[in-house]
Parts: structure tokens; C-alpha cells; sequence
């Protein structure tokens, strides 16, 4: 409908790209960049990085009725290059990061510039997204317990 | 598609502009009747709607109040800007609304459509900006009631249809009841529940 | 009565430089880095967290400095700080079957599907000093990595038991409504499910650890089961407005647990297992289990049961679970009562006074009967 959502068949690449920027620490961002030597636009700022809550829902008993279990700070902002609009949204209250979130939420919808972002950018920090998580998982899973049966008697 | 939607700039600096343009609208409140001129916080946004209005509107919602408003505005420029900026939600329901934006429309609902609050919650009612097209030099109404020493008067020019005689039952519910922000050009007066208005029998 | 007393500006200065002082200790010891809290007291943040009712790990570290430790001072300066920031939204509902679990354990199935994941946990320790910890340079053991991940989701507990209609179903009512807002509207009784699980999961958690303890010593009539209780990651998704679809916005911990109580049932109904339910930020497994088993307590009246105990009448636990509110009114005695106690005073004398003219007028009488 608005032609700043983006259509169909995008909007499953682009919430990709905004959950991995969303995940990544500034550090990590800039460490990205410059080894991807991406050059980014000057834009301008729609709605500066701002700090709010967004109030977290549940479930009772993890599928029954919705209850609000309390609230998370994050940031969002908006920035505008061209006739394209950069969205980012993140928990925490990182607002630097947000800038540089949104600036290339509008790089990565120019086709353009899209691809050399998505594989230099994008993928090697959802790679790293997933190593650290994986790595908890088979730290978790060394924990797990192996029962064995005592059999009394004959 | 239609043209892209960029949405024009909220208040210059969003925190001094917020608080300047509240601050004016609480001093509108609390002293029914006073002409308060309505500050200038650097809204932009194209449409239908004054920026004047827009910043005032910009200034009282937020998430968590939905904001009614006409037909014509609905499915308008002014509603996107409104969800961008103030990430506010656009009703049709008067009777949900904790803001809602009057401009005198033929199909507007009656007064009492909006919500009136609950005996309990009185706070719990929809506040209306008000469009006019001046507050001087109209039908003379004298105002009386909290915030007003003696008596006020006020003259409001192209007032919706009928809207005195409404706000005069409005003003009959109390504790419950809508609170009136009337605005014209850069200027609004406040015309909450408590005020008694009085019209002159010429 | 309040009146406006002046003339303590110049005390409360100095003693705003002194608590500085006292929240610093020995100079010569190094200052603690809110980094370090957050990364090496992360129970400690996310008590804060909860009773804060806002999850920010660097500001619940930050809230614990700032306290010198204080959990319920911690708590309010979040709770503080939250009332200064606009609400953007609310997130999607958490879906706690996704979880990326680092801890999962079932006291009531020994071979459930996924298996038992003991995780970081100190139920195995010893409760011995480690006294290595109080020497410097304490390097961490190595841990111990499986060659396999966990299984990506495993089934909830209580799922388990649904299937075969031996539990409580826990059902979305009929639309899946928003949930009540305790922070935007007050509490209504009778309250909803939605209204009692956010209360109590913002809730104080020696409050409930101790209504927990008496529901179990039979100030409740339930006993209850650690069906499950789970720890890890889990997805934040969020629905911009402006954007128009979902995306995910980060990770937060969580520890979900859930009772499994008694059964209940009816000539219609079959007997059924009953549950409760605990959610909580961060590590905090005693607070989770405590919420679970009061939200089953406080499920009586829906099952019949006549709520003769503390922790299943629900404006007595709702109204004095909160950490803030508790500590505000009960610490609100320090402020200067001066008029009040005066008025007491001048009321007491007046009484002895009015007493003693009685008695006096009495023993006049009585002597003049006898003379």
C-alpha cells in the first residue's frame, strides 16, 4: 500500500537485514564496514534516534492468553536518502548504532548497492549472530543428563 | 502506486517544541476563554490541516491514544504523518478517541458520540480541537467557571453547526464530559467541561 | 497532614555528597565499572530488571552502582526512568517454545523429549567458599562444548500432558484480546489472568517466595510439580506502524517455569492436572517458580476452591506484591509527620487531662457523700 513498505517478496529480505543489524553491537557494525570498505551516503535525518520502551507481551503458559510481562527500552530512527526511507529498530538504547542501522537499511534497498552490502556486511554478522549462539547451545547441551538404570537383583 | 509518502519534519527540536506547545495548550485549559497563541515548533507537513493544528495534535498523542478523525482525513496525508510522528492510532470510532479533530463536516458525529469518560474516570474522555475561523468578532458568548475571574467573553467565528448549543449540555454532564480546544489561524482558547457558556439575546 | 517545611536545603546538599561518599568506599580500593556488574552480578541486574519492570541489563547495572547494591532502590530508579521515555509499542507475544535454551529441566519427567539441560545453574554446588574467587587473578575452568547444539525447539511440558487431556488447557479467550495495562490503567476487581501475571511478574520477590513457601506448607491446599522450567534466549518482534510488517529487534533472557498442580474436575469435566505460570527476565528462577505457584493459588475462585488463604485472595497478594509501592509507603514514615504527631499529642492530653477530671470530680463526690 505505502510505497515506503516495502512489497511482497522484500519485506522477508529486509526484516532479515533489520534483525541482524538489530543484534550487532556498534562495535561490531564499524568493524564490518570498514572491512567491507563501504562507503555510506550522507542522509538526512527524518526522525533523530530516539530512546522508548516497547512493552513486552507473553503468553500464559507460553500459549494461552497475552499478558504485558514489562517493558524493554529500544531505539528507532529514520533517515532519508533520496526518495528512500532507512528505518532501525533495536532494544537498547544505542543511538549511534541506530543511525548507522537506518543509513543502511537505506543502502541495502538500492539494488544496486544491495548485493556487495549483503555479502560483506549482512551475512558475515548473521554468520556471527549464529556462531555465538551455536556455541551456547553445545555449551548448554554438554550439561545435559545421560540417565542410566541401576537393575537390583538378577 | 501513489506518490511516495515523505513525511515532513515533526517539531524542530522535539523536546523544547513539544514542551512550548504543551505548556500553551495547558495555559489555554486553565484559563477558559484567554486567547493563547498557539507557538511556532517548526511542523512540517502538507494537507488539509494547519500546521498549527498538526503540532498541537503532535504535542498530545502518543501510542497510546487513538485520534479520531473525519472521513476526508482518515485515509490522508495528515493521518500517515500523524502515525509517523506521533505513532498514534487513526479511529473511526468517536467513542474511542482521546483526541479527536472537529472541522465543522456535515456527516461529524454529535458531541455525545464521543466518550464521555465513566463516573469513576472522568479523565477518561475525548479532548476536541476545534476548527474555527476566527475567535473574534462572532456571536458574543460570556464564559464563567474555574480558571475565569468573574466572567470572560469570547466571539468565535465559524464554529461548527450547532457546537454552542452542544457544548452548553456538555458543560451539564460534569464531572463527565469533553474538553473543547478552539482554534483559528494561530490562536486557540480553551473551553473545558467546567465552563459555563452564556449567549447574549440580542 | 503535610506541611511545607524549609530550611533543610543546606543538610540535604551535604548529605547528598555523603551518600556520593559512602557509595564509593575506600578510595584505595578500585571503583567497580558498571560493565562489570552487568556482566558479573547478572542475577543481581535481573532482580533489578523485574521489580523494575524494564529490561536494560546496563541499566539495571548502572541502578545497582548507583544504589551501592540496594535491589529495591536499584528497582525504583528504573521504574523512574521508564516514566520519561515514550512507549513505541508493544512487542508480538514472546514465543518461549522458540527459546534458544541454555537451561531446562522437568522435576516431574525424568525422559522428556529433549532432554534434562542442567545449564549454569547453582543447584549442584556445595554451598562452600570458594575462596580462589577472593584471590586475584581467578582464571575461569574451561567449559566443556558438546559436539552437537540442542535441539532447536523442544515441547513445553504441560504441551506434553494437553496432548493427552490431562492438563489445564491454557487457551487464548475468544478474539486473542490485547492484554489489560496495569501501567496505563489501574488494577480492577476481580482481576483478569492478564492483570494478576503482570502484576506478579513486576512483583517483589521475597514477597512471593514467601507466599510461595506457605501455599506449599498448606496455607493453600496445592501441591505442586516443577513441570518445567526453561532459561535462554528469546526473540523480540515488533510491528512498526510506519513499517507495516514484522521484524525482530534483538534477543532477552528469560526463565519461564511452569507448575503443575493438583487436579480438579467436575461430574462433566474429568479430572485434570491444574498449572500456574512464571515468567521472568533474566536468570531468575526463584522468582519464576514463586509466580507460578501463586498464579495457581490465585486461581481458586476459578476452580471453586474458596479463597480461605493469604496467597489465593488476589487484592490482598495483587495490591501488596509491588517493590515500589510497598517500599514507597512504608518508607514514606521518614518524612516529616510533625503536624500529625502534634495533633496526636494535644489528643492524648486533652483525653488524660478530660480522665483525670472525671476521677477527680468523682472522688470529690464520693467525700462529700462520706462527710
Amino acid at each position: 500500500m505505502d510505497d515506503f513498505r516495502a512489497n511482497g517478496n522484500q519485506k522477508e529480505a529486509r526484516a532479515f537485514w533489520i534483525g541482524v543489524l538489530a543484534r550487532a553491537s556498534l562495535k561490531e557494525l564499524r568493524a564490518a564496514l570498514s572491512l567491507a570498505q563501504v562507503e555510506l551516503p550522507t542522509v538526512d535525518v527524518v526522525k533523530a534516534a530516539e530512546t522508548g520502551t516497547l512493552m513486552l507481551e507473553a503468553r500464559a503458559g507460553g500459549g494461552g492468553q497475552r499478558f504485558n510481562t514489562g517493558e524493554a527500552t529500544m531505539t528507532r530512527c529514520v533517515v532519508r536518502y533520496g526518495e528512500t526511507l532507512g528505518f532501525s529498530y533495536a532494544l537498547g538504547r544505542d543511538k549511534d548504532k541506530a543511525m548507522l542501522a537506518a543509513t543502511l537499511d537505506c543502502l541495502l534497498q538500492d539494488e544496486e548497492r544491495r548485493g556487495h552490502v549483503m555479502s560483506k556486511v549482512i551475512q558475515p554478522l548473521a554468520d556471527l549472530q549464529r556462531r555465538k549462539r551455536e556455541t551456547e547451545s553445545r555449551r548448554a547441551a554438554a550439561t545435559k543428563v545421560e540417565f542410566f538404570t541401576m537393575v537390583r537383583g538378577d | 502506486m501513489n506518490a511516495p509518502f515523505l513525511p515532513g519534519r515533526g517539531f524542530r527540536d522535539p523536546v523544547l517544541g513539544s514542551q512550548a506547545m504543551f505548556r500553551a495548550i495547558l495555559n489555554a485549559l486553565s484559563r477558559p476563554g484567554t486567547v493563547v497563541a498557539i507557538p511556532e515548533v517548526g511542523v512540517e507537513g502538507s494537507g488539509q490541516v494547519s500546521h498549527d493544528v498538526l503540532a498541537m495534535l503532535l504535542s498530545l498523542c502518543d501510542q497510546d491514544t487513538p485520534v479520531w478523525l473525519d472521513a476526508d482525513l482518515r485515509n490522508s496525508h495528515v493521518a500517515r504523518w500523524l502515525a509517523f510522528h506521533a505513532n498514534c492510532s487513526v479511529t473511526d470510532d468517536p467513542a474511542k478517541a482521546s483526541f479527536g479533530l472537529l472541522r465543522g463536516r456535515s456527516d461529524d458525529p454529535a458531541l455525545t458520540d464521543f466518550a464521555q469518560g465513566d463516573p469513576r474516570y472522568p479523565d477518561r474522555s475525548t479532548t476536541l480541537i476545534v476548527c474555527a475561523d476566527a475567535l473574534c468578532g462572532g456571536e458574543k458568548l460570556t464564559l464563567k467557571g474555574p480558571g475565569i475571574e468573574h466572567q470572560i467573553r469570547i466571539a468565535p467565528v465559524g464554529l461548527p453547526q450547532g457546537f454552542v448549543a452542544a457544548a452548553q449540555d456538555n458543560h451539564k454532564l460534569y464531572p463527565l464530559g469533553l474538553d473543547f480546544l478552539l482554534v483559528a489561524g494561530h490562536a486557540m482558547a480553551g473551553l473545558p467541561r467546567t465552563t459555563r457558556i452564556l449567549t447574549e439575546t440580542r | 497532614m503535610y506541611v511545607a517545611v524549609k530550611g533543610g536545603e543546606t543538610a540535604i546538599a551535604a548529605t547528598h555528597d555523603l551518600v556520593a561518599q559512602a557509595r564509593r568506599g575506600n578510595p584505595y580500593v578500585p571503583e567497580i565499572g558498571v560493565k562489570q556488574i552487568r556482566e558479573q552480578m547478572k542475577l543481581a541486574t535481573a532482580r533489578v530488571m523485574n521489580e523494575g519492570s524494564l529490561y536494560d541489563e546496563d541499566l539495571a547495572a548502572l541502578a545497582l552502582k548507583q544504589s551501592q547494591g540496594d535491589a529495591v532502590e536499584a528497582a525504583f530508579l528504573m521504574r523512574a526512568y521508564r516514566t520519561t521515555l515514550p512507549r513505541f509499542g508493544s512487542s508480538q507475544p514472546i514465543d518461549t517454545g522458540a527459546m534458544a535454551i541454555r537451561r531446562r529441566i522437568s522435576a516431574a519427567f525424568k525422559d522428556l523429549p529433549g532432554g534434562q539441560i542442567l545449564g549454569p545453574t547453582y543447584d549442584y554446588t556445595h554451598r562452600l567458599f570458594d575462596f580462589t574467587l577472593a584471590a586475584d587473578g581467578h582464571v575461569p575452568a574451561q567449559v566443556a562444548e558438546a559436539a552437537q547444539p540442542l535441539d532447536v525447539s523442544m515441547p513445553r511440558v504441560p504441551d506434553i500432558l494437553g496432548d493427552e487431556g490431562l492438563m489445564e488447557a491454557e487457551v487464548a479467550p475468544q478474539g486473542d484480546p490485547a492484554p489489560t495495562d496495569i501501567t496505563r490503567d489501574p488494577a480492577e476487581f476481580p482481576a483478569g489472568r492478564d492483570t494478576r501475571l503482570q502484576m506478579l511478574a513486576r512483583g517483589d520477590e521475597g514477597f512471593l517466595l514467601g507466599l510461595a513457601y506457605s501455599v506449599q506448607r498448606g496455607f493453600g491446599g496445592n501441591h505442586p510439580f516443577a513441570g518445567e522450567i526453561r532459561m535462554g534466549e528469546v526473540a523480540v518482534s515488533f510491528c512498526p506502524e510506519e513499517l507495516g510488517f514484522e521484524i525482530e529487534i534483538g534477543d532477552i533472557t528469560l526463565t519461564e517455569c511452569q507448575m503443575i498442580n493438583q487436579f480438579t474436575g467436575s461430574s462433566d469435566v474429568p479430572p485434570q492436572f491444574t498449572r500456574g505460570y512464571g515468567l521472568a527476565f533474566g536468570q531468575s528462577e526463584r522468582k519464576a517458580m514463586s509466580m507460578a505457584i501463586v498464579d495457581r493459588s490465585l486461581k481458586a475462585r476459578d476452580f471453586g476452591e474458596g479463597a480461605s488463604y493469604p496467597a489465593q485472595q488476589e487484592e490482598f497478594v495483587l495490591y501488596h506484591c509491588d517493590t515500589i509501592e510497598a517500599s514507597g509507603f512504608v518508607e514514606h514514615l521518614k518524612l516529616p509527620h510533625y503536624v500529625d504527631f502534634q495533633g496526636e499529642l494535644e489528643l492524648i492530653r486533652k483525653i488524660r487531662r478530660e480522665q483525670e477530671e472525671r476521677r477527680a470530680k468523682a472522688a470529690a463526690t464520693r467525700e462529700g457523700v462520706e462527710a
